[in-house]
């Protein structure tokens, strides 16, 4: 698999807009567009990331505050608090036991903690 | 009727015992889709041939002597069918419900403005896909616990991962192999190792889009320490799985991945068994259901 670790694929659109808005949200506070180019963590252009700002606000998922050049940006929050009643209402169904719902990880017992950490020890030395 | 009206039962038998190795073995995208078939065939080829049998109850005597090819059916094999028949419909019936009524509460949050990412203010750690009711529709959900947790690798990952299970539609795979168990109790490790291998997809679509094997197994780590941490401090369900998250993360570390096609073909000769078996004993039951029509 060592091929595929050599070239990166192109992210697409829809990708892209994820990891800045999430990005956004993991941050304490508004960032400038460099400060979010940075914060995505890879190589991608600050032209790209404008532009993915851009959208974002227009679709009102960002805020965008202070005068155009050096406006910082932060996520709107409104959406996201009907969201989390939402969720637990979902949750409170019993989806995620049905296996219906796919979540990206299950709590850890503490044997699995153990196991988890010889799995990557052993590879990354 | 001869063995064949059994064989249903033996393949889901033999599907549920092997399951476990077989899924790890498996070629994730591959391995869920003919996995999830075997499900639905041996449990559908169950319920007909239980339903052949518990009809036999009813008269099976004068069409035995005729036949000397069959062997009757004890009427306690019937009765077990029929008990097996009820117990899957009450089981099926209350699936499809939890199933609807899932998909309503789902359909609130995919109906919520925004993108394909729903960030969910919320500080426990939690993150999944939502499917849609088409191709390349469905949400990713994740809560802002989940996002201060990981590093921007693990968040590319962590988006990469419930992305691919929109797109390669896993919700289809999960709901049928749900079905197939709730007519099928013995079908339920069948139905986990789906999810297993969704999951398993998934990682590798992380992988493609992540460029590292390595970054989605930690990003995988991460997430579950977080997750747990929370649940220690909230009653936050834990999840129960025959297949967890070491499993998925061996799988992402190992030098070289071991998927074996030739697993492939045992599932599928597994379910074509089944499929003949059902045919098979579907052609004893009509001459049955002859000769005593003729007496
Ligand atoms: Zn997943």
């Amino acid at each position: 698999m060592a091929r595929r670790d050599a070239a990166r694929p192109r992210r697409s659109a829809g990708q892209l807009e994820g990891e800045i808005l999430s990005a956004l949200w993991a941050a304490d506070g508004p960032m400038t567009a460099i400060e979010v180019q940075a914060a995505v963590g890879d190589d991608l252009a600050y032209n790209t990331v404008h532009t993915i700002l851009t959208r974002l606000h227009c679709k009102g998922q960002v805020h965008r505050l202070g005068p155009a050049g050096r406006s910082t940006y932060k996520p709107a929050k409104g959406a996201a608090e009907v969201a989390a009643e939402q969720m637990r209402a979902v949750l409170d169904t019993g989806a995620d036991r049905g296996e219906i719902l796919m979540r990206f990880v299950s709590t850890l017992g503490a044997a699995e903690e153990a196991a988890l950490r010889a799995a990557l020890d052993a590879e990354g030395s | 009727m001869t063995v064949s009206v059994y064989l249903p039962l033996l393949v889901s038998v033999v599907l549920a015992v092997s399951v476990r190795p077989l899924a790890k073995a498996l070629p994730p995208r591959l391995g869920l889709w003919v996995l999830t078939a075997a499900a639905v065939i041996a449990g559908v080829g169950t319920v007909w041939t239980s339903l052949l049998l518990g009809s036999l109850l009813v008269d099976d005597i004068p069409a035995f002597d005729a036949a000397e090819r069959l062997v009757p059916v004890d009427d306690m094999m019937s009765l077990g069918a029929a008990a097996f028949l009820g117990t899957g419909a009450v089981r099926s019936c209350l699936a499809v419900r939890r199933l609807l009524h899932t998909r309503r509460r789902l359909r609130r949050l995919n109906a919520m403005p925004g993108g394909e990412l729903l960030v969910v203010a919320d500080p426990r750690p939690d993150a999944f896909a939502v499917p849609g009711s088409r191709a390349g529709g469905g949400r990713v959900v994740v809560t802002q616990g989940m996002l201060r947790a990981l590093d921007a690798g693990q968040r590319r990952a962590l988006i990469a991962h419930e992305r691919t299970h929109l797109r390669a539609r896993h919700s289809i795979a999960l709901s049928l192999a749900e079905l197939a168990a709730a007519m099928n109790p013995l079908l339920v490790p069948v139905r986990r190792a789906v999810g297993f291998l969704s999951e398993r997809d998934a990682d590798e679509g992380a992988v493609a889009v992540a460029g590292s094997r390595r970054l989605v197994a930690e990003a995988l780590a991460a997430a579950a320490r977080a997750r747990s941490a929370s649940a220690a401090a909230s009653p936050l369900a834990p999840g129960f799985h025959q297949f967890g998250v070491v499993d998925r993360v061996s799988a992402l570390l190992a030098p070289e991945p071991v998927t074996r096609l030739r697993h492939v073909w045992i599932v599928g000769a597994m379910t074509l068994l089944a499929v003949g078996a059902a045919f098979d004993a579907t052609r004893d039951f009509a001459w049955i259901v002859q000769i005593l029509l003729r007496h």
